[in-house]
């Protein structure tokens, strides 16, 4: 039970995929001009990655090693197509909301992202948790971020009046404004110490990218942990 | 834009301390020091023992093969040993120490001339090599070796280098207007062993006196012609004289010669001459003593082995109420900070300036970051870019520095760290890089034996 | 004898400085810029040395407080923020509220130079990314109200691409409106001082200046017309920008061919700007992309010592083995799959999907034509019409649609009509009632000048149309005539356009449609 749960924090703080992992910035950019834009992507989004994921990691011993990212494509594109025909028909006011950016799902990264890093090594379940811990981020990251430029660019929340109208700070709506944002938050959270996996990476002095990496760490020893069970139960015993 | 060099800069030349202070020989009191390396290559090895009763012009130290030179005594005395001194540079070096006795008696009879048309050009390069001629512009490339290039009639130039572009040092341009005949003496030697070259005498614009001097002693001479140049740092290096006089740039993998150039120093000359004609070997060198420090700044003929010490002693110490804030072997823009004066002279030194006030210090309070200004690039003589230079070496990357930037080929000549607004320290950090350089294609090389 | 040694320093040669410094160059910069700023405070008044003062004590105190935020020693005894300041008060205009030189200040140090690393370190002009953060930010404040000359109605640049003439003598001297640092000749006085002084680069101000030149020689339209490309070169900030924005040291390349190429660069761009932009404030924006674009020019262009330039280059030539990718069966029966799933969904939703298309288009058409239920097609005029429409001399009509009511009766025309405003195609949809009066016209496109062409959407011209048949005539000042239109004082492109658009609806209507079904 625990491991699930760590699933859902590990996307929402330590491993947000857009403050943290830096994937679906965008969409996250270009969506996040009002509150309300952020949370109808986010959800959206997190729809898509937890079917991709589900599905990505039922079918992981089935894709083939070599053309798997093509696959993995085709899936993606497949369930974001047919969440967009479904929105078009009988959500129209979302869909005129987001646009073009509900196709753009297809090549958010994290949705990749997630199923080359994650869906492809773990249990459907846990891809799951994975993928709405990741939607949950995604969610919190772009309305978070949606609330701000909505309340300098406009002065309002959620539609909400809070500040006179010609206070605008017209930046704030469009795309430069939307960098300084994100690179606002993501300067608070590493000022008051928020422990992200970057913060990890720096404070340990690795660089992340535990593929080409020999040292036995904490986190490679729990990767392998888990790897290592249903591998051993299916192949009887195999050392990695 | 004839008569000079692209780049440079154009420091406070200071030279108005010494300029007009003739020449005078120094004899030395106390005990004398000579270290088994004062030439680039191999250190000489030592022929005298502890106690052993030397004269003035014997040899103490033989050349150990091909680049290097012998060492002789200065003084007359006895040996005192072999010892290991601090030499300039602060390092800690194997050198024969003599007792000097003053009196200075000569191994033989330099006084008699010998005449010129009857030596052969093997000959003269025998007694030069003899005589340990080496560079005394500063850089102590044995002199015989320069006048042996593989292709003697394809040299085109041989340089006089009487530029003296370092602020403060004024003892070549003393040497030009005392000994004019002699250094034109030591080129016509220079010119018979290249005859297809042509003599060019060249001095900076701020010395008229020697110009003049130089102008008349060569006045009638064949293939000897005298240059005025613009009086700018670095114009006495020899890639820049060669730019000037020849219009030739080379990189850093070539010699002059492959250029057809030959330079020499015309305190060099002067050795030359002396070497040739009178069979004298390399003992003493022009010098300056000089600095806002220094009560009575002055132009001497110094001995090699004499410590700084008593140099500082006979231009009269300090001045009353000057503080040594730095003292340089050498002048400002190349020259060695001593951390003590008990260190002494070799035979490629030309002068000690004492500074009452560092600028260097002052310097490190207004540094900033880069500006990428540009201007070190634009007074580099040798068109690097100092600035990516910098960058590349802070970071760490000897990769770029060598291969993409030609960092290998900075001379050294600090004419960027001079003009750097940002106070930033170039040079130092070149001659960092280039030292870990050349440490690690050591390793590699040893490693493949 | 050595006692004294012990005071003395070691360090490594050169042991002699120049004299110039960091501070110093930043202080002949801002002598350059007083000549501009004197002459534009007497010309514009108190309130310029109000943005003046306070865009360099914003910029100094930022600089300091965000070094002690971020625990750095104090930079502000170089001077450089001294310099981003003034050069920040001298882009905006003499009637900008106070908040926005601080805000703009505030930005400049904090975030393009504080953010990066400090001096040296920012990838684009702090002054300028500030003032181009403000144009976005405060459109409205930051456009440049006229001062001295009353009854103008734009800056001369605007007028200028407005088509009409300008005094360039008093741009020159500084006395026309404009930003407080429109002096040209204050501005060349100081910035030919910075070049004699070798603090510039001459490579890049005149290049920019040449390639703007030739760019607007060659493609203004009025060939090499000196009286026209004076104007150009005097307003707009392209003196300004070429001797102080563009020849920042940091963002301008190292190699002397590069910073050619990057002066061509701007003055290029910065025509292009002029020419077919939207606002005056071209010369910003192409100073900025030239600053972003100097890291690559310095990638390619690398200077080499003087020994090794006549040696030639030596090409690699690097073969990669080509490799085919396997096909494999999987990789087709999961495409295969997910084209049957994506086939049935889109069967299902097809319809549905059309419904909502057609209806959002109505939206607009409803709100002309509201008391219609329903549009459809007139065949006669989609005959004529087509599929993309048809032009006629100085307007479009796109569409065309016949509104029905619930019992299927005509009750009006909706059409689509457009024409080519100041900032691009002025598209609205015009109802009509069956006897071709009109009801009322909707904006679906509209972005012409923020207080000007804007104003077309409001009421106050969009409700002379209403009732108005056969053609409209468009008159300045007060409508005499039943059919005269009022035009927006300002905006006469805009205005003309819509004009433009419904008199060629109007005449749609009387050519196609009237007595039609």
């Amino acid at each position: 039970m625990k491991k699930y749960i760590e699933r859902l924090w590990n996307g929402l703080l330590k491993e947000n995929p857009v403050l943290v992992l830096m994937l679906g910035m965008c969409p996250a950019l270009a969506v996040s001009t009002q509150a309300a834009n952020g949370i109808g992507m986010g959800l959206s989004t997190l729809a898509v990655l937890v079917l991709s994921n589900f599905v990505i990691s039922c079918l992981r011993k089935v894709i083939p090693d070599s053309v798997r990212l093509p696959c993995y494509i085709v899936i993606v594109a497949s369930l974001v197509t047919v969440t967009e025909l479904l929105i078009k028909a009988y959500l129209p006011s979302i869909y005129e909301a987001l646009g073009i950016y509900i196709p753009l799902i297809v090549v958010n990264c994290i949705i990749l992202g997630r199923a080359e890093a994650y869906a492809n090594k773990h249990t459907p379940l846990l891809s799951v948790m994975d993928g709405i811990g990741m939607g949950l981020g995604f969610t919190i990251a772009l309305t978070l971020a949606g609330m701000i430029r909505e309340l300098l660019g406009a002065g309002t929340v959620f539609g909400l009046r809070l500040l006179p109208e010609s206070f605008g700070m017209t930046i704030f709506i469009q795309p430069p404004g939307a960098f300084l944002v994100f690179a606002l938050i993501i300067a608070v959270m590493n000022a008051i110490g928020i422990k992200t996996r970057q913060r990890q990476l720096v404070e340990s002095g690795c660089d992340g990218n535990c593929a080409l990496c020999s040292t036995a760490c904490e986190e490679r020893k729990a990767e392998a942990a888990a790897d290592a069970k249903p591998a051993s139960e299916q192949k009887g015993g195999d050392k990695a | 834009m004839k008569n000079t060099f692209r780049g440079g800069v154009h420091p406070a030349g200071h030279k108005e301390l010494s300029r007009e202070s003739r020449l005078r020989l120094f004899d030395p009191k106390g005990e004398m020091v000579f270290p088994l390396s004062q030439h680039i290559g191999k250190p000489a090895k030592p022929v005298v023992q502890k106690n052993d009763e030397v004269k003035v012009g014997q040899v103490l130290a033989e050349a150990d093969g091909l680049i290097s030179a012998p060492i002789h005594s200065s003084c007359s005395g006895t040996v005192k040993g072999i010892e290991k001194r601090r030499v300039i540079g602060g390092a800690l070096a194997d050198c024969i120490v003599i007792n000097n006795d003053g009196q200075f008696t000569p191994f033989a009879d330099y006084s008699k001339r010998q005449d010129a048309n009857k030596l052969s050009n093997q000959e003269i390069i025998k007694r030069v090599q003899k005589a340990g001629v080496v560079g005394l512009g500063g850089a102590g490339f044995p002199a015989c070796v320069k006048l042996q290039p593989k292709i003697p009639e394809a040299i085109e130039y041989v340089i006089a280098n009487g530029a003296e572009c370092e602020p403060y040092l004024t003892c070549n341009d003393q040497l030009m207007r005392i000994h004019s005949n002699e250094i034109v003496e030591g080129l016509e030697l220079v010119l018979r062993l290249f005859p297809n070259a042509e003599g060019v005498i060249c001095i900076e614009d701020n010395k008229p006196e020697a110009i003049e001097a130089m102008k008349r002693a060569a006045s009638g001479k064949p293939r000897m012609s005298v240059r005025t140049m613009v009086t700018k740092y670095p114009q006495g290096g020899e890639r820049s004289l060669i730019q000037a006089v020849a219009g030739v740039d080379f990189p850093t993998a070539q010699l002059p010669a492959d250029v057809g150039c030959i330079v020499q120093n015309v305190g060099t000359l002067y050795a030359i001459q002396r070497a040739v004609l009178y069979g004298e070997p390399l003992f003493s060198q022009c010098f300056t003593i000089t600095g806002e420090a220094v009560a009575n700044p002055g132009n001497y003929i110094v001995r090699v082995g004499t410590s700084f010490a008593e140099l500082l002693e006979e231009a009269g110490g300090l001045k009353d109420g000057a503080e040594m804030k730095k003292a340089l072997a050498g002048g400002p823009m190349m020259g060695v900070a001593l951390g003590t004066l008990d260190i002494p002279i070799q035979k490629q030194s030309n002068g000690l300036t004492i500074l009452a006030e560092d600028p260097v210090e002052a310097a490190e309070e207004l540094m900033t970051n880069c500006l990428r200004c540009g201007r070190c690039t634009t007074v580099c003589p040798l068109g690097l870019m100092p600035q990516l230079m910098c960058d590349a070496a802070v970071a760490g990357d000897l990769e770029r520095f060598e291969k993409k930037l030609y960092g290998m080929d900075c001379i050294q000549c600090g004419s960027c760290t001079f003009a750097c607004p940002a106070k930033r320290p170039l040079t130092p950090v070149f001659k960092q890089a280039k030292a870990e350089i050349l440490e690690n294609r050591k390793r590699e090389g040893g490693g493949q034996k | 004898m050595n006692a004294a040694v012990n005071t003395v320093n070691l360090s490594s040669a050169p042991h002699a400085r120049d004299k110039w410094t960091t501070p110093f160059i930043m202080r002949m910069v801002a002598l350059s810029l007083l000549p501009a700023t004197v002459v534009g405070i007497w010309v514009y008044g108190w309130n310029a040395f109000g943005i003046v003062a306070l865009a360099i004590v914003s910029a100094v105190a930022a600089e300091w407080v965000f070094n002690k935020i971020c625990h750095k020693p104090s930079t502000i005894w170089d001077g450089s923020a001294v310099v981003t300041g003034m050069l920040l008060a001298l882009s905006l205009g003499p009637q900008t509220p106070l908040y926005c030189p601080v805000i703009g200040s505030v930005f400049a140090i904090v975030v393009c130079k504080g953010c990066f690393g400090g001096l040296g370190k920012n990838f684009i002009n702090p002054a300028l990314a500030a003032r181009c953060f403000l144009l976005i930010s405060f459109a409205n404040a930051m456009a440049i109200k006229p001062v001295i000359d009353a009854v103008a109605t734009a800056t001369p640049v605007g007028a200028m691409k407005a088509g009409e003439v300008v005094n360039v003598t008093k741009m020159f001297l500084g006395t026309a409106d404009g930003v407080i640092g429109s002096s040209i000749l204050a501005l060349l006085a100081g910035g030919l001082l910075l070049w004699c002084l070798d603090i510039i680069h001459g490579e890049i101000c005149f290049s920019v200046l040449i390639g703007f030149t030739l760019f607007m020689g060659i493609f203004g339209g009025k060939g090499f017309d000196v009286n026209y490309l004076l104007a150009h070169l005097c307003g707009g900030g392209v003196v300004m920008g070429a001797f102080f924005m563009a020849t920042d040291y940091v963002t301008s390349p190292v190699s002397k061919l590069g910073q050619f190429i990057y002066g061509c660069l701007i003055g290029v761009l910065g025509g292009l700007f002029r020419l077919k932009g939207n606002t005056a404030d071209s010369f910003s924006y192409a100073i900025i992309i030239g600053n972003v674009c100097t890291p690559l020019i310095d990638t390619y262009i690398v200077q080499k010592p003087f020994a090794y330039r006549k040696v030639g280059k030596t090409r690699k030539a690097s073969k990669e083995p080509f490799r085919i990718p396997k096909p494999v069966i999987a990789l087709t029966l999961i495409a295969a799959i997910a084209g049957v799933a994506l086939s049935g969904v889109f069967s299902v939703t097809k319809d549905k999907i059309e419904e909502q298309e057609v209806f959002k288009q109505s939206v607009a058409y409803r709100e002309v034509c509201p008391e219609a239920t329903s549009f459809s097609y007139d065949d006669k005029a989609q005959e004529i019409l087509g599929d993309e429409g048809t032009e006629t001399e100085n307007a479009t009509i796109y569409a065309c649609y016949v509104g029905k009511n619930a019992q299927n009766d005509l009750v009006g025309y909706a059409l689509s009509v457009g024409a080519k405003g100041f900032g691009g195609q002025v598209i609205m949809a015009l109802g009509l009632t069956p006897e071709g009066k009109i009801t009322g016209i909707n904006f679906t496109e509209l972005k012409e000048t923020a207080g000007l062409g804007m104003r077309a959407d409001e009421p106050e011209f969009k409700d002379q149309f209403p009732g108005k048949s056969v053609s409209v005539d468009l008159v300045k000042g007060a409508p005499q005539d039943d059919n005269d239109i009022s035009a927006i004082t300002g905006a006469t492109v805009t205005s003309t356009a819509v004009h433009n658009a419904v008199n060629a609806g109007l005449n749609f209507y009387e050519t196609v449609l009237k007595g039609g079904n």
